[in-house]
């Protein structure tokens, strides 16, 4: 087991050595630069550009400034921003917790609806409840959830004009003026979480739908039947601990799927997170910003795979590393 | 039946059906696909559907001069926010442009990026697949390394950063989203070619002398294509959420070309005023994505060998 961690984190070097350079590729094709302000400006001549530009290393050969770059990086600095001219790591951290908060909360939605829905699903398929569930999912699959949001803060907003009723916090991640309380924050999260969690809970119905089904068509299910096991335990000990397994393994890709792609419900739900930094930054191109984000979430991403590689094993014991 | 069945088998070995008394013409797989793909009625709404969203795209320009007499991008501003009338069916947006014409010039882009990046990353990913998979060993490992390295970008940032260093006309958002999205595709393939590839029929192919392109593209390839079929309607539908979503931020497609995303983006800030400028570009998005789903699952329950006779 160890060894397998071990080699499995030797792995990801190199896929995380690519994507440096990739980053790096990208700092470089970006328009505009530390230094391209100054051109505009009287009192900098051309000259003194120049010097500049000398004088932070920016007029060596790519790859010499390659390396320095990811000297830095390993050191945790990620740059600074050319707006706030503060450490893009700190702006970029600051941001963090409230995108892996609204990432846990879709994660557990999911979780909360999807596990329920597939798993009586698959154990009443045919059924009216079956077909309406598989209906729905369909065409949530094929609803944008963000638009979904959007038409729920219009319905929302018109509730509250209409009779002065606020049903669901439409913006922001608490109440702005208002001392910091816990239940007014996860009131904020409901509809954020809702809304970025319906593709994790529609995927989690579908797949447990046809794993339950699978799991129930198993020689040791008709066993444990035949032995006389009540149908209750059969359902909780047989069916269900066998048709999880392949949701322990998506959760750490799901929830890393989801924080990344978090930017558009961040954006639509005014909630301070990564994504939304990621978008203001990239209109002001400031790029440092948006592209040390970028590094993070990979950095999530390679951990995600890894702790899903493991969890697998962990869950079911068929699996073996070595 | 087993009259006719064997009528049927005799007929391919190339005996004439017909000889041995009453029977049906003969199928083919493609018949045979049509026959089954005839009965699935969620399939055949979704394709009919579909049809009729790729043809009113197609026939825009005939229908904004004919039918709406709107011009997509002309400015009426004694005409804005209207609601949904018989003079315009979707209304008018903030410039006073009919709604509906726009809509459908926007389908025509939205339609032509999911169908082009289909094609592409279909392109891309399935002869890297179906040779991955074939030849397994280094070119397997090299093919999974660059799949690894691709997977742990998260898409959605990437492609805010590229789409605020390059405007993207529809065509290059088309090739970049192909670009960075042919794994699904490729990841797919290899995986049943490897099971397929220890089948009796690729060895007895293998044994008569068959070369490895024949194998893979005469033997392999057509029992790999329903998957293919699956994965076209996949990649269609999701090049167009994610194009919708781009734009809807502001780093896909840009404004005065409509796309559904951007058109969503334009209506954020009528909410109040003219919330039906947020209806139908969404409900245009989920009628085509859900149309591309049930057509892409029809088919593939239709062509996949597998299940055929159930």
């Amino acid at each position: 087991m160890t060894k397998y961690l071990i080699r499995r984190l030797i792995q990801t070097i190199p896929v995380l050595l690519i994507i440096t350079v990739i980053q790096f590729g990208l700092i470089n094709a970006a328009p505009g630069g530390p230094l391209k302000a100054y051109l505009l400006d009287p009192n900098i001549s051309p000259e003194d550009v120049k010097r500049l530009e000398h004088e932070y290393g920016l007029d060596r050969p790519l790859p010499i400034q390659y390396l320095t770059w990811l000297g830095n990086l390993l050191a945790g600095n990620l740059g600074y921003s050319y707006f706030t001219h503060r450490p893009v790591l700190e702006t970029l951290l600051e941001r963090l917790p409230a995108t892996l908060e609204l990432g846990l909360a879709a994660t557990l939605i999911s979780y909360l609806i999807g596990i329920p829905l597939g798993v009586y699903a698959g154990l009443h398929r045919g059924g009216a409840v079956d077909h309406a569930i598989r209906l729905g999912t369909s065409i949530l699959n094929a609803v944008p959830h963000w638009w979904l949001g959007l038409i729920l803060i219009i319905l929302i907003a018109n509730l509250k004009l209409a009779t002065g009723f606020q049903l669901l916090p439409i913006a922001g991640r608490v109440t702005l003026g208002q001392p910091y309380n816990l239940f007014d924050n996860l009131w904020h999260l409901i509809l954020p979480a809702l809304m970025l969690g319906t593709g994790g809970w529609v995927t989690f119905g579908r797949y447990l739908r046809s794993e339950t089904l699978e799991v129930l068509s198993q020689d040791y299910v008709r066993t444990a039947h035949a032995k006389g096991l009540s149908a209750h335990v059969v359902t909780f000990r047989h069916v269900l601990r066998n048709a999880l397994i392949p949701v322990v393994t998506i959760s750490a890709g799901l929830f890393v799927g989801l924080v990344s792609g978090a930017a558009i419900y961040e954006q639509i739900f005014s909630w301070p997170g990564m994504g939304r930094l990621v978008l203001d930054a990239t209109l002001k191109k400031d790029y440092p910003v948006s592209i040390g984000a970028l590094f993070i979430f990979t950095v999530l991403a390679v951990l995600g795979r890894l702790i899903s590689d493991l969890a697998y094993g962990w869950v079911d014991p068929r699996i073996r590393y070595d | 039946m087993t009259a006719q069945t064997s009528a049927y088998t005799r007929g391919r070995r190339g005996i004439t059906a017909g000889q041995f008394g009453p029977t049906r013409a003969s199928r083919n797989f493609w018949s045979d696909s049509w026959f089954r793909f005839r009965r699935d009625r969620l399939a055949m709404i979704g394709g009919v559907i579909f049809l009729l969203l790729c043809l009113l795209s197609a026939s825009a320009p005939l229908l904004s001069e004919h039918v709406t007499r709107y011009d997509p991008n002309r400015i009426n501003l004694r005409e804005t926010y209207r609601p949904p009338s018989a003079a315009h069916w979707f209304g008018t947006d903030e410039y006073g442009r009919d709604y509906f014409t726009r809509a459908v010039y926007a389908g025509r882009i939205s339609l032509s990026i999911g169908l082009l990046f289909a094609a592409i990353s279909l392109a891309i990913g399935v002869p890297l697949g179906l040779a991955a998979g074939y030849y397994g060993g280094r070119s397997d490992d090299l093919l999974q390394g660059v799949i690894n390295v691709m997977n742990a970008i998260p898409f959605l940032p990437l492609l805010i950063i590229l789409g605020s260093m390059i405007k993207f006309t529809w065509v290059g958002l088309a090739v970049l989203l192909a670009v960075l999205g042919w794994t699904g595709a490729s990841r797919q393939v290899r995986g049943l070619v490897l099971s397929i590839k220890r089948r009796d029929y690729v060895l007895a192919a293998r044994t008569v002398g068959a070369r490895d392109g024949r194998i893979m593209f005469q033997h392999i390839l057509p029992n790999v294509f329903s998957i293919v079929l699956v994965i076209v309607g996949f990649d269609v539908a999701s090049a167009i959420l994610t194009e919708s979503a781009l734009s809807f931020l502001g780093f896909g497609v840009q404004p005065p070309t409509a796309t559904w995303g951007n058109m969503l983006s334009n209506s954020l800030a009528y909410t109040t005023k003219d919330p039906w400028l947020v209806v139908w570009p969404g409900l245009l998005i989920s009628l085509t994505v859900l149309s591309v789903f049930l057509l892409a699952d029809g088919l593939r329950d239709a062509m996949d060998p597998r299940l055929r006779g159930k």
